[in-house]
């Protein structure tokens, strides 16, 4: 009896049944899409606007041209790392809505580095991508450290502290970095040719793209194939039993978060020589938000994530276009998006626990 | 309202003579949880002024005969006949609306309210204002019948375990039940909590009830039930009057004839080898809400012992743990595990030392709900575990089903998710993997708490192997028959301070219960 049950436990389940779970994710995921799009359409109707071509402009401008999808790679780069920011510290148990704040702090120290370490040019882009790890990473770490050496609620202070960070930028580029011989406008002076993302040839995509899906796929074998990834997620799963196994919690939650922050840093490094070219205020269009709901509708899993990026970097381009094509602020996508996150959120299912 | 109960006082004097028809009957009651049959077509009565035993292992299929009798689960198949008439219950809610009342095993109250309004929250569900002054008489007068003694005015977390266990059964009174039922009422209890509840039971059944009470003890059983239904693997073994069986043949009906004849381990004694297991030395210990919680407490395991400590729980137990593991402040004096003074080092180390800690909660120190059984077997950094950077995916696999092989009962396929299992199973797995080849010094809380008889017996004797093998063992636990069975020695704790140590030979219940309950001479 005994054998016959452990056999049980490892033998390897057949493929139609490992298959069908992951058909009827998809078959709800598309519905709860579906559904978003029709409640959206009605608020457009709601509003006193053609939901049908504006839907029809968005998807125009989108997936179906060349330019669209060329603009959802754009935009998937900082989506994709600041998913991948919030993602990696929730395997460890903690909720990171600092994308932002990181975000920040990565771009100010990447600039800093290019524009005042006079490192030969071809050192610049390597120097700046350090900057923007160290910068995004550090700033997570005072977030970890207040959780772990005073047991404050990382949720709250990483969300506090992006304003603080886009303070610190604000300062910078009005003050001691605002480029002298520029316009009026708070603006650093512009990064030489040497410290610019090479992008792909004859497209807007910069090369940062490569660093979304080797940020991705490195999470997908760590998580799976590596020690460290299997007590981060024992951390995650229960820190108590985790400290009682000899697991150092302290150090596994610090290190989850710290490197969650050096992602987004990544990610405002990659904006300000990819796509800015020099820093200034309000660099971020509340990337770290929108990757923070991604990570979260994409269940924190690599590829739940590529796919979360890309359809929310398809409705924000779509909604790009709106503003333009059918009068409607770009912002309207938002309720787009909250939508299918709620809608998604909600339709997870409840596993029952068996009795008896 | 008040009068109700009172009425029934005196309608039934000898129980075992009943003519009139059952209170409730159930007629093939049948349920499936996916493949498994929990309960299969079950035929049973209920009389007035009857505690019917329902008794069976773990996973006989009783929780979820008396879940379907509360409208809890609905049956597949089957039906209730409640004082005559058919009823299909859609909720609790339902069942408590026609009389049937019901005490869980986990509780139910809300900690941050008083008694008064935790019972209110059932009996005053409809209407604007809630009559507290009269709910408090009834409460006061329900009390006093059963002896259920609970402050209305105290609030749910102030008081013990034993005495929210008072409060669950005055909450279920309240509403008026002519049936009630107690899901193993006494597995949360200190010894002497236990009696007085029995008490409370067979007052329950002189007053007219009928009480259906859960249980896997024997010995509870014969002390105050008058009715026995036995279930095996969800169907039912056997059921009468108790006086038409004895001890034998309600183990042979509920474990079948081969494990009925194998009796309860006990320790040989005596073996205790010279050299220290693992000891404290002098410890004070301060617990994270910052009260001291052991007092310069010096204990010392040998090789080859068993060592029992006998507590109340809340008086210091649960702080051993944490200083050996070093998962607390220890303030004053010295932790050794295997002879080596472990004061200032991490847990890592002292787990490399040979050191195991079955914990006081296994579901919530013990055991990551998300992940796979097979993966939660291998959790620990402790000895054993390789050091490579890459997860082999074969190994964990590979340590899994060597845990599951050593394990003394079986376990629940390997790739169930943990958290989708029951509590007994949940601390059947983290017993194997505690219990692993390279454990020498090992701390067990209540190894044997919520098991059933085939697995009580399969975990004390590989204690008492463990012991044979040259290991030290400290065991933990509430039930005196077991540290008076398996210990060597026996070391009475009281507010964080050792009271008396008892040889086996020399150990006296009634005085170890003195000491555990702060008497002094």
């Amino acid at each position: 009896m005994a054998t016959l049950r452990i056999a049980a436990g490892w033998s390897e389940r057949p493929p139609l049944s490992r298959l069908l779970p992951a058909a009827t994710t998809a078959g709800r995921y598309t519905l709860v899409f579906v559904a978003g799009v029709l409640i959206f359409a009605l608020i457009l109707l709601a509003d006193g606007h053609n939901a049908y071509d504006a839907l029809k402009t968005m998807y125009d401008n989108s997936i179906a041209s060349e330019f669209g999808r060329q603009e959802i790679l754009v935009k998937m780069i900082p989506f994709g790392l600041c998913a991948a920011a919030t993602a990696i510290p929730a395997r460890a148990g903690l909720i990171n809505v600092g994308g932002e704040g990181q975000f920040y702090m990565g771009a100010l120290f990447a600039s800093g580095v290019i524009l005042f370490s006079g490192l030969p040019s071809a050192l610049l882009l390597p120097a700046a991508f350090a900057g923007g790890a160290v910068g995004g990473g550090a700033w997570a770490g005072v977030t970890a450290l207040l959780r772990i050496k005073g047991n404050v609620n990382e949720a709250i202070s990483s969300l506090l502290l992006n304003f603080v960070a886009i303070q610190i930028v604000n300062y910078f580029v009005y003050g001691p970095w605002r480029d002298p011989e520029g316009p009026a406008w708070p603006y650093s002076a512009v990064f030489p040719d040497a410290a610019t993302l090479p992008v792909i040839y004859g497209s807007r995509v910069t090369a940062a793209i490569f660093l979304v899906f080797g940020v991705l796929a490195a999470m997908f074998i760590v998580f799976r194939f590596t020690r460290v990834g299997f007590r981060v997620r024992v951390v995650g799963g229960n820190a108590e039993a985790a400290e009682r196994s000899g697991i150092s919690v302290g150090k596994y939650l610090f290190w989850s978060l710290a490197i969650g922050g050096a992602v987004a840093g990544l990610a405002g490094m990659a904006e300000v020589t990819g796509i800015q070219g020099r820093l200034r205020s309000g660099i971020s269009v509340q990337y770290g938000y929108i990757g923070f709901l991604a990570s979260w509708l994409g269940g924190h899993s690599p590829l739940g994530i590529l796919l979360a990026v890309a359809l929310f970097g398809a409705i924000s381009v779509g909604g790009d276009s709106l503003q333009i094509g059918a009068g409607l602020p770009a912002s309207s996508v938002n309720i787009l998006m909250s939508l299918i996150l709620f809608g998604v959120l909600a339709s997870r299912r409840n596993v029952w626990k068996v009795g008896g | 309202m008040t009068a109700s109960v009172g009425a029934r006082v005196g309608s039934v004097t000898s129980p075992a003579h009943l003519p009139e028809a059952p209170v409730l009957s159930v007629r093939g009651l049948t349920k499936r949880f996916a493949d498994v049959v929990a309960a299969n077509s079950l035929d049973l009565d209920f009389y007035k002024s009857e505690v019917h035993a329902i008794l069976g292992e773990n996973g006989a299929g009783k929780s979820t005969l008396v879940k379907m009798l509360y409208g809890f689960y609905r049956p597949d198949q089957g039906e209730m006949i409640l004082s005559g008439e058919p009823v299909d219950f859609r909720s609790p809610a339902d069942a408590r609306r026609r009389g049937i009342g019901m005490v869980f095993q986990n509780f139910t109250l809300i900690p941050a309210l008083t008694v008064l309004e935790n019972i209110a929250l059932v009996t005053e569900s409809r209407g604007f204002r809630i009559d507290f002054a009269a709910l408090a008489r009834r409460i006061r007068e329900l009390s006093a019948q059963y002896g259920l003694e609970v402050k209305p005015s105290a609030y749910v977390r102030d008081l013990s375990i034993g005495e929210q266990q008072r409060v669950e059964i005055l909450k279920a009174l309240a509403c008026d039940p002519s049936i009630l039922i107690l899901d193993e009422p006494t597995s949360v209890l200190a010894p002497h909590e236990v009696e007085s509840l029995l008490e409370i039971v067979r007052r329950l059944r002189e007053d007219g009830f009928s009480v259906i009470l859960i249980t896997h003890k024997l010995g509870e059983v014969f002390a105050c039930a008058t009715r026995v239904s036995v279930l095996r693997r969800g169907t039912l073994a056997g059921t009468g009057l108790l006086k038409d069986y004895d001890q034998r043949s309600l183990l042979t009906l509920m474990l079948g004839e081969r494990a009925a004849d194998e009796s309860d381990p006990e320790t040989r004694g005596g073996a205790a080898l010279e050299d220290e297991g693992f000891a404290l030395r002098g410890v004070s210990f301060k617990a994270e809400d910052g009260r001291t919680t052991l007092h310069d407490v010096s204990i010392e395991i040998r090789l080859g012992e068993v060592v029992g400590i006998a507590a109340v729980s809340g008086n210091g137990q649960a702080s051993l743990g944490d200083a050996f593991l070093g998962t607390g402040s220890v303030i004053k004096g010295s932790v050794h595990v295997g002879g080596r003074d472990v004061t200032r080092d991490d847990v890592e180390s002292r787990l490399a030392a040979g050191l195991a800690i079955i914990p006081e909660d296994p579901i919530r120190d013990g055991s990551v709900p998300e992940m796979m059984v097979r993966e939660n077997l291998n959790i620990s950094s402790g000895p054993g575990s390789s050091k490579r950077w890459l997860l082999h995916p074969g190994e964990i696999i590979k340590r899994a089903l060597a845990a599951a092989e050593r394990s003394p009962f079986p376990l629940p396929t390997l790739t169930r998710r943990l958290g989708s299992l029951s509590g007994g199973n949940i601390q059947r797995v983290v017993l194997a993997r505690e219990l692993n080849e390279h454990c020498k010094f090992l701390l067990a809380y209540y190894p044997t708490r919520g098991l059933d008889l085939t697995s009580t017996r399969a975990v004390r004797q590989r204690l008492l192997d463990l012991k044979y093998a040259g290991k030290a063992v400290l065991l933990i636990s509430e039930d005196l028959d077991e540290l008076r069975a398996l210990c060597d020695r026996i070391v009475v704790l009281h507010e964080g301070a050792i009271q008396g140590t008892f040889l086996r030979a020399e150990a006296d219940v009634m005085e170890i219960g003195r000491l555990m309950t702060g008497g002094r001479n």
